[in-house]
């Protein structure tokens, strides 16, 4: 049968001074019952066989640990850690990544109208969509067959990659992988403002996580289009493929940074000024 | 800097293609398509339609047809909405539709034209790129331009419902980009309009001193196009 016990002889435990659960004598003096005594948990509550065992968690009058908070209590400590890979990934999937020193963007869609149209998964293009590098997947003329290749306008003199390029299964994964975090992203941004709007909805210090999911999002969105401009340049070492890669993998590390670096921090500050007391001064009196 | 216009070679035009790879519509009982595609001397290095056959294309079809396509120009914005305007020799408009919550429409600035240099522009339009297959040509009767709604243009854009289209803007045939803007389609419900067009687009190429033949679909998708 299961006991919330070790099993061996009692009184044979060396605990450096803190007291077992129940000692001889009136309840609440020197026991698991006195406050002003470390004492050896009992029984755990709950089934047998979880968490028994535990090492006893000294409680100071001042802070209670979050884990053995009741998720009523935890509202007002809300993490969002699990939103921000989620907000990352998503916020990545939509940012406009610059291309350092140039005025290309970054795109998983063409900037033409209708946008539904188009055969390519991955597009460098200016602000008008007039100069475009995209990677495509069809009939190419130039090699007679259908596969992956590059078609471009006016992006030559940049990129070095002429039209019709074929790219090779380096850009297949590309194309591929481009197609996924375009879709797989969006989902994501969804999930992301569901599971932040459940945060707030459930939260006990409300504006607290409100100002947190705020920052994180502004973070997340600052964070891929920076980071997101330093892979792109960084990645240029390898002009078309390497920038697009490099754009996107600095997107997503800086989304997720970006969310969890600002939510943390809205968090922290709110709770210093939360707890932060002006005692009045003392006004003195300087009429003589 | 642009580069300059690859040299055309020749240009050829197949009946009815079967296949998806062409990214064009597909033939139906009710309207025919001819797939038409230039052989280009040099490997391009830009995307784009060669001077030539926009000039071989856009005369065969100015001379059986008012052209109208998608383009904005310098008073575009300062237009009153869904009416033609003329101006100097072809008339403007741009068509609009109230955006919804779930969907949002851009306005549609068009071009109608029955001047074959003005026409050469729906290969040219940064705004709707004929590479991206943005872009359409409507053909209609000569001497006024097509009657217009928001929304059958722009389920001709997106090439749903092409019959209905075509019969409710009483269109003689559509030009559209089909893959790459590599090669133009042309759908046409009126076999005689259609006959006409290859005749011209034959009588262009001479005049041209292009080489012009009409092929299968296998012959077409063995030609070696550039190079």
């Amino acid at each position: 049968m299961a006991s919330t016990r070790k099993a061996g002889p009692t009184g044979h435990q060396r605990h450096d001074g803190i007291l077992p659960a129940r000692t001889p004598g009136t309840l609440g003096i020197n026991d698991q019952g006195d406050p002003n005594v470390c004492a050896l948990p009992g029984g755990t509550p709950g089934p047998a066989g979880v968490g028994d065992f535990e090492p006893p968690r000294f409680l100071t009058s001042a802070s209670t640990p979050a884990s053995v908070l009741s998720p009523a209590d935890e509202n007002g400590r809300e993490n969002l850690e699990g939103s921000a890979p989620v907000v990352g990934i998503g916020v990545a999937s939509v940012a406009r990544i610059r291309v350092p020193g140039t005025d290309y963007f970054i795109e998983l869609s063409p900037r033409n109208f209708p946008a539904n149209k188009s055969t390519s998964a991955l597009f460098i293009q200016d602000e008008a969509g007039r100069r475009v590098l995209r990677l495509d997947y069809g009939y190419n003329k130039s090699s007679g067959q259908v596969d992956y290749h590059w078609n471009q306008e006016r992006t030559f003199a940049d990129f070095g990659i002429a039209d019709h390029t074929v790219a090779g299964s380096t850009g297949e994964t590309l194309f591929k992988a481009a197609k996924v975090f375009k879709y797989g992203g969006r989902a994501l941004l969804i999930l992301g403002i569901a599971m932040d709007a459940y945060s707030i909805v459930v939260a006990k210090k409300r504006w607290r996580q409100v100002a947190r999911v705020a920052a994180g999002w502004a973070g997340a969105t600052a964070g891929a289009e920076y980071l997101g401009a330093w892979g792109a340049g960084f990645g240029s070492a390898e002009p078309g493929g390497g920038t697009a890669i490099g754009g996107i993998v600095g997107g997503i590390v800086g989304g997720f940074a970006g969310y969890a670096g600002a939510s943390w921090a809205v968090g922290e500050t709110y709770d210093w000024v939360e707890e932060t007391y002006f005692a009045p001064i003392e006004s003195e009196d300087y009429s003589e | 800097m642009d580069t300059p216009s690859p040299k055309v070679m020749g240009i050829r035009l197949t009946t009815n293609p079967r296949s998806d790879m062409w990214q064009a519509p597909r033939a139906t009982p009710e309207f025919s398509v001819f797939l038409i595609g230039w052989i280009t001397k040099d490997i391009p290095v830009e995307a784009g339609v060669p001077l030539q056959a926009m000039q071989v294309l856009s005369e065969s079809l100015t001379r059986l047809a008012v052209v109208t396509f998608l383009a904005k120009t310098p008073t575009s914005a300062r237009l009153a909405p869904n009416q033609w305007h003329d101006v100097g020799g072809g008339w403007v408009a741009v068509l609009t539709r109230t955006s919804s919550v779930f969907s949002r429409r851009h306005p549609l600035p068009l071009i109608a034209t029955g001047d074959s240099g003005v026409a050469q522009e729906l290969f040219r339009s940064s705004s709707f790129d004929w590479n991206q297959q943005a872009q359409m040509a409507l053909l209609s009767e000569p001497g006024h331009p097509p009657a217009i709604d928001y929304d059958l243009v722009e389920k001709c854009l997106r090439r749903s419902s092409l019959t209905g289209v075509i019969r409710d803007l009483h269109l003689l045939g559509i030009l559209y980009p089909a893959v790459d803007g590599d090669f133009a389609a042309l759908v046409s419900s009126d076999a005689g309009f259609a006959e006409d067009f290859q005749r011209e687009l034959r009588r262009a190429c001479q005049a041209a001193q292009l080489p012009f033949t009409a092929i299968s679909e296998e012959e077409f998708r063995r030609t070696q196009w550039m190079g």
